[in-house]
Order: structure tokens, then C-alpha cells, then sequence
């Protein structure tokens, strides 16, 4: 059920009216917290960024949820590419230090190993997300939206309230 | 940008803020109380508790801790504290306080409701007992051996036979010495089928014949030399295995044999206990021994060192301990993978918590009518990770009264590395006797009439080992004893000695560490009443304990007999084989090392001769080609 709730979050937010690069960059910034381990400061200024600009919030829930899932199975690499980051370059000692003494900054937890490798890992991945993302949004919408309506699982997804109330909304817009 | 997005944002916060103005005091109340509760297992309440976010102060009216021997009671109660949380070390997630002032503690003040808390299902303990349950067990059973004194001279001189009081003490020597003849036959076997398995005689007769002829500089090829070399080699491997067994059974065999006849040496402390136990069956006062003192005060400190050391518990439950292993977190439910943190230097210095000073006030006593001792004092660098601070936990106490008594406690609590030490010191001086109800016991005067006393007691504890000193002189003594008549002899001879006694000394004394642990306690109560005792009970106390004596003496010897018997059985059998073994592939554990030297100088001797040849034939060969050009 969880799956086919994502799935119809997907759809959804493919079939609103929100331009596909404003979609692209909720669904990025929306993946940063879903890397990150949650409880840390930066992921404040991600809620606030997403609440400012006028991006789909629902498509930065999405990012964070497909994040979310995927981040468990990386976990391991996150600690290896924070350990070396913290540990293993000596240059950036300073600067680490530094940030650990200065005020609030330990909220944002970046002597975590976790929490430093998921976030370098989650700005690298940060311009190609947008960028495929923005693809996938643009290539739905041309070529692969009869298919997927044809598909038995939108019936389903299509069934539910929420669905129907959308669709309601949008037929008293026409 | 859509600034009215914020709008739910905001609210929600705001929501959130409004919640913790409103609740946050009764949760974090509800928070310290809890721990409170899980340290001194009674009700903890706090009462007026306010958290200032904005000023970042916290402050109460009142704290009061239950006391779980006696719920009816607090085991401290404070007045109002407040204190201030320093705002840049809360913006690192460091808890720093400068300062902070508690007034009005006091000790055993009375409670309107019960302080106990719902009972609960005991937590499984770990089975394990720490070093200082091993303490107070060791103070326990010093008192319950104590024989219970109930001299009775006319019943001793007519009806004393020591052959059946040793029948019925029950003996304990026999039992240990069964174990020590169990260990050393388990000990025997072990060694029986080692020698039966191992015979490394022919394996190293067919070494010996193998190489006894090798003789490198015979050898004319250098193949055949390699040859040779891999069987010495092969010789080598062989002997050195040998020689490796022999030599760790070697030492096994002394640990085995050190660990058997350290027995022999515990003999007499064994016959020194059963001695104790048949004194105490014929309910004799031990001469020999002084050990009056401990009897008439052993109980009632012994009550006082266990609850001492009760409340030690339950301090060092809350004490920070270093250690090299990472901390244990709380568990919780977690889907991914925590992670590690690294440590950087930390330029402030804050450790998670610290006080830096708190300066207390009170009174040991309950209620202002009876204050006790009026306290003040401080308590400096109390830390959750003393080892950043650098600095241990210390404690300074004094107080008076206007009758000039005063106590001075200093304590000071170093956790800073992984070796803790907690030391204590404590002085009373003057403390008034006078008209001082004393425990009930058989020995002791009801009360003191007059009298004063001075009380010093220091203590060190490390994580294994204690060593605590206990002092106390009491003077100008008066006494009032129950009028009932006294029909024991031992009992009305104590009274008498201390109705006389102007000065009461008593010293005491624990040290050790791992099992083994000391208890002493002297008086001069055991001059005096023992010279006393022999004088009174003269020859026929001194015929008995010789009778026992004799009867233990002679039990003692035929089993010293036994056991040295029993230890040097197979002892002389097996050190001749090993001493065999020893030899034996000593010997040719040099001979194979020579062989082998010999072979190897001799291939470096022959490769540099060939390698010079070479070279010679390369320099002419090099010479003709040059010439010829």
C-alpha cells in the first residue's frame, strides 16, 4: 500500500500544473533531508527553503521519501565518505574544528560521519537530480502519461478519494 | 518566493513554542524527578520548578528525596536554588553553570506522604557482585563470626570436654581439605595423560641419527648442500615443536604445583577459623585474640559502614566513568545506521554538564528544633566528563555549634581518568555524649550520662580496592546500665571495666583490594577487660581454650601430614620426567642449531666463491671484447 501511495504521490504531482523545473527542485531539495539523517539543523533551512519558493511542497515530500528509502541501503557509504572527509584529509582538520566550536553549529551535527558524508553526497547529487528529474517530468508529460493511464494501477490510484476530489477540482476549473 | 508558505510554518512553531512555554517546567520536572527516582529508588519531587527560556534560568522552590530505607523521611531536602545556564555554551549543546546556590538542605526531615514508590518487578542484577558488595559481605561475615560471648565459669569447670565440642562445631577443614585432594588428583590426571601421549624420545633419536653426520664441508655439489639444508631445516622445525611443549608444560607445571602447595600455607588460617568456630560453640571469650571491641561496637558499625557504603552505591551511580570502549546509548528505535562521531578539539573546554561551583547551606538535622550541625560549604566542578575539565569533583563542608562542636568533610571525587579514586575525610570534634541513648545490647550501658567525643574518619576507594581509617577518642565518661541483674560473667566483667573507664579509644581500620580485604578494630576495652577476664576466670579458661588448642593442633598435624602426602604423591615422578624432557631436547635443540649453522656458512661461503669467479670471468671476457676493438 505504502508503494502504490508513492506511486499516486507521483502522479499526481506529474499531472499538476506546476512548471517541470520548479518540480525538478522541490523533488532535489526534498531529497536532502531524505539523505540526511533528519534531526539537524540544515534540514530546517530545507523545510523553509521549500515552504519560501514557489515549488510544489508535495514534490519536496516525495524527494524526501524516495530519499529516505534509498538512503538506508547507503548508509555504509555515507560513513566511509565522512570518515575519510572528517578523518582521513588532514588539510580540513582546521576548518572542522572550527565549525565544531562555532555557535549552533553543532546542531547542524557535521562531525557525524553519517550526517557529513549523506550531505556532500546529497549537494553532489544535488544539480543532476534537478536535471533528470526535470527530464522525467518533461518526458511524462509528452510521451509516457496515455501509457501509465492505462496502466490497472491507476484505476486504483484513481479510486481513492482524494483522486476523485482532485479530479473533481479540475473538471470545475475546465 | 511565496512568503505566505511560511504562514503554516510559523504557526506550527509557534504552536510548538506556546506548548513548551505551558508544559515545558512540568516535563522537565517530571524528567528530573524520574531520575531522581531511578537513583534513590524512593519519590523525588520537586516543587515550583520554573525553566526562564529567555533568561535561560532555572529555579525551585523546594526538592525533596525520599529516603527508601525509611519512606516516612527524606533522605535530603532542599530549599530554594536557582541558578543561570550560560548562553553560549547552550548554543554548542553544552550545559554550563557558572554558578549556583542551594540553600536550606537538610537531612532526615519528615514527609507529610509516603516517599515509596509502587513496587515493581525486581530487575534481574547482572549476578555479579561489585567490589564493594564484596565489602560489605566481608563486614558482614566478620560480625556473624564473632563469637556471642556467654561465659558461664562454674558450668565450664564442671562439664568441659573438648573432644565432643570439636565433634559438634563441624569442622570446616575436612571439606576444604576434600577440595585440595580433588584439585591435586584432577592436577595428577591431567599430568598422567600427558605423559602418556607425549614420547618425544624417538622423534628426537631420529634426529639425532639424521643429522649427528652431516658434515657440509664433505658435501661437494651445492644441490646436494640445498638438500641437506632442507633437512636440517625439517630437523629443526621438529625439535623446536618438542622443545615449545616441554617448555610451556614446564610452566604449567609450576603454576599447577605453586597453586597446590600454596594450600600448605592457608593451613593454619583454616585451623584458626575452626578454632574461632569452636570458641564460639563453647561460647568462650577469645584471649588470645582482641576482640572486644569489635564485639561491643563491631554490630553497631558495622550497621554504620553498610549504610555509608549504601549511599556510596548509589553516588556513583551518577558519577561520570571514563572509559577507552564507546558509550553505551540509549536504545532506540533507529532504521538507520548511527554513524560515528568525531571528536574535535574543543576550544572552550565544556564538558556535556558542568557546575562550576555550588555553594550549599543547611543543617544535618531533620527540623529547625533540631538543626544538628548548621553546614556551609561548596561543591566544585561537578562534571559529566570530568577528564575535560581536568579537574575533580570536590566537595568542602564545615559547620559548628555555638556548644563548640564542629565537623569539617571534605571529599573529593576524581573521575577523571579511567582509574577512579573517591576519597573522603571526616572530623567531628566535641560532639556532646551526654545523655546519649545507646543500641541495645548485652554489653552496653543503656546510656552515656556525660561525655564527649571526637570522630575522624578518612576513606579512599578506587574502582577495586579500598582502604578506610576510623578514630574516635571519647572522654569524661559516665555510664547508666540497665538495673536487671547480670548472671554472665564475661557481660558483668565488661560493665565493670567500662563503669570505670573515664576514656573509651577505638580505632578502626579496613584495606585491601580484589577478595581480599582486612577489617580491624581495636579498643582499649581489650586490655582491659581481656587481663580482666584472665584474671577472673584463671585457670579454668585457660585449661579449656588449652584443650582445644591441643584437640585442633593435633587434627592440624595429621592433616598437614595428609595434604603434604597427598601433594608430593606424583610431584617428584613428574619433575624427573619433564627434567628428562628438558634435557633431552636441549640437547638436541644445539645440535640441530649448529648443524644448521654450519650449512648455512657453508652455502654463503661457496655462493660468494662463485659469485667472485663470475665476476672474474665477466672482467675478461670484457677485457677481450675491449682489446679486440
Amino acid at each position: 500500500m505504502f508503494f502504490i501511495n508513492l506511486f499516486g504521490k507521483l502522479i499526481r504531482i506529474l499531472e499538476s500544473g506546476a512548471t517541470p523545473r520548479r518540480i525538478a527542485w522541490a523533488f532535489a531539495l526534498g531529497t536532502i533531508p531524505g539523505w540526511t539523517p533528519v534531526a539537524c539543523l540544515h534540514n530546517g533551512i530545507v523545510l523553509i527553503l521549500l515552504c519560501i519558493f514557489n515549488i510544489p511542497f508535495s514534490a519536496g515530500i516525495f524527494g524526501f521519501a524516495v530519499a529516505g528509502l534509498l538512503a538506508l541501503m547507503l548508509d555504509p557509504l555515507f560513513h566511509s565518505i565522512g570518515y575519510a572527509v572528517l578523518v582521513q584529509i588532514p588539510f580540513l582538520k582546521p576548518l572542522w574544528t572550527w565549525l565544531y566550536n562555532v555557535p549552533l553549529a553543532p546542531l547542524l551535527r557535521l562531525n557525524n560521519t553519517v550526517v557529513m558524508g549523506s550531505l556532500i553526497f546529497s549537494f553532489i547529487l544535488l544539480f543532476p537530480t534537478v536535471f533528470f528529474f526535470k527530464g522525467f517530468v518533461v518526458r511524462y508529460r509528452t510521451h509516457w502519461r496515455k501509457h501509465v493511464d492505462r496502466l490497472k494501477i491507476m484505476k486504483i490510484i484513481k479510486g481513492t478519494g482524494i483522486v476523485q476530489w482532485v479530479q473533481k477540482l479540475k473538471g470545475m476549473e475546465g | 518566493m511565496r512568503w505566505k508558505g511560511l504562514i503554516p510554518l510559523v504557526l506550527t512553531l509557534g504552536f510548538l513554542a506556546l506548548g513548551s512555554v505551558l508544559f515545558m517546567d512540568k516535563w522537565i520536572e517530571s524528567g528530573i524527578e524520574k531520575a531522581g527516582q531511578s537513583i534513590t529508588g524512593a519519590k523525588v519531587e520537586i516543587d515550583g520548578f520554573h525553566l526562564n527560556l529567555f533568561k535561560l534560568t532555572v529555579q525551585w522552590d523546594r526538592l525533596q528525596a525520599a529516603d527508601a530505607r525509611s519512606t516516612m523521611r527524606n533522605l535530603v531536602e532542599t530549599g530554594r536554588a536557582a541558578f543561570r545556564m550560560s548562553f553560549p555554551a547552550l548554543l554548542r549543546r553544552r550545559v554550563v553553570i557558572h554558578e549556583m546556590t542551594v540553600a536550606d538542605v537538610r537531612s532526615g526531615s519528615p514527609r507529610k506522604t509516603d516517599g515509596a514508590l509502587p513496587q515493581k518487578e525486581p530487575k534481574p542484577t547482572s549476578g555479579q557482585p561489585d567490589f564493594l558488595d564484596k565489602v560489605k559481605a566481608k563486614i558482614k561475615s566478620e560480625i556473624e563470626t564473632m563469637p556471642v560471648v556467654r561465659f558461664d565459669l562454674g558450668k565450664l569447670k564442671r562439664s568441659f570436654n573438648a573432644d565432643s565440642l570439636v565433634a559438634i562445631a563441624g569442622l570446616r577443614l575436612p571439606g576444604r581439605l576434600d577440595s585440595v585432594r580433588l584439585d591435586a588428583a584432577a592436577a595428577a590426571a591431567d599430568w598422567d595423560a600427558f605423559f602418556k601421549t607425549f614420547h618425544p624420545d624417538d622423534d628426537l633419536v631420529k634426529v639425532r641419527d639424521e643429522i649427528k653426520n652431516v658434515d657440509p664441508k664433505q658435501i661437494k655439489t651445492v644441490p646436494e648442500l640445498l638438500s641437506t639444508l632442507n633437512t636440517v631445516q625439517a630437523s629443526w622445525k621438529t625439535v623446536k615443536a618438542i622443545s615449545d611443549t616441554v617448555s610451556s608444560r614446564n610452566q604449567k607445571f609450576k603454576q599447577d604445583y605453586s597453586r597446590l602447595s600454596s594450600y600448605t600455607g592457608q593451613l593454619k588460617t583454616w585451623v584458626q577459623d575452626d578454632y574461632r568456630g569452636v570458641l564460639a560453640k563453647a561460647q568462650l571469650p577469645d584471649l588470645s585474640v582482641q576482640q572486644v571491641g569489635k564485639m561491643v561496637f563491631g554490630p553497631h558499625l558495622a550497621s554504620q559502614a553498610e549504610t555509608w557504603i549504601d549511599r556510596y552505591q548509589s553516588l556513583k551511580k551518577i558519577l561520570p566513568k571514563k572509559s577507552d570502549k564507546p558509550e553505551k546509548k540509549k536504545k532506540e528505535k533507529r532504521t538507520r545506521m548511527r554513524g560515528q562521531d568525531i571528536a574535535f578539539a574543543d576550544r572552550h573546554g565544556w564538558p556535556t554538564f558542568t557546575v562550576e561551583k555550588l555553594s550549599l547551606s543547611g543543617q544535618t538535622g531533620p527540623t529547625d528544633s533540631s538543626a544538628g550541625f548548621r553546614l556551609r560549604g561548596e561543591v566544585t566542578d561537578i562534571s559529566s566528563q570530568p577528564w575535560i575539565t581536568g579537574r575533580p569533583v570536590v566537595v568542602s563542608l564545615s559547620g559548628n555549634k555555638t556548644d563548640g562542636r564542629s565537623v569539617d568533610v571534605l571529599a573529593v571525587l576524581d573521575h577523571r581518568t579511567e582509574l577512579a579514586s573517591d576519597s573522603f575525610t571526616v572530623k567531628f570534634a566535641n560532639v556532646s555524649l551526654n545523655h546519649i541513648a545507646v543500641e541495645k545490647s548485652a554489653y552496653l550501658p543503656s546510656q552515656i550520662r556525660k561525655g564527649s567525643a571526637d570522630f575522624n574518619c578518612s576513606a579512599m576507594v578506587l574502582e577495586n580496592a579500598v582502604s578506610v581509617k576510623f578514630s574516635s577518642l571519647a572522654r569524661g565518661l559516665a555510664f547508666d546500665f540497665d538495673s536487671t541483674a547480670v548472671t554472665d560473667t564475661f557481660v558483668r566483667i565488661l560493665r565493670d571495666v567500662i563503669s570505670r573507664l573515664d576514656e573509651i579509644t577505638l580505632n578502626a581500620g579496613m584495606k585491601g583490594a580484589g577478595e581480599d580485604i582486612h577489617i580491624r578494630l581495636d579498643s582499649n576495652l581489650d586490655d582491659k577487660v581481656g587481663g580482666e577476664l584472665k584474671r577472673v576466670g584463671s585457670q579454668a579458661l585457660t585449661d579449656a581454650q588449652n584443650k582445644i588448642t591441643a584437640r585442633l593442633k593435633n587434627i592440624e598435624n595429621e592433616k598437614r601430614a595428609e595434604l603434604a602426602k597427598v601433594l608430593e604423591e606424583k610431584q617428584k615422578e613428574f619433575e624427573q620426567k619433564l627434567a628428562s624432557c628438558v634435557k633431552l631436547s636441549g640437547e638436541q635443540k644445539a645440535l640441530v642449531q649448529e648443524k644448521l649453522k654450519l650449512v648455512q656458512d657453508e652455502i654463503d661461503k661457496r655462493t660468494n666463491k662463485e659469485q667472485d669467479q663470475l665476476g672474474k670471468k665477466a672482467r675478461d671476457l670484457l677485457d677481450g671484447v675491449l682489446k679486440k676493438k
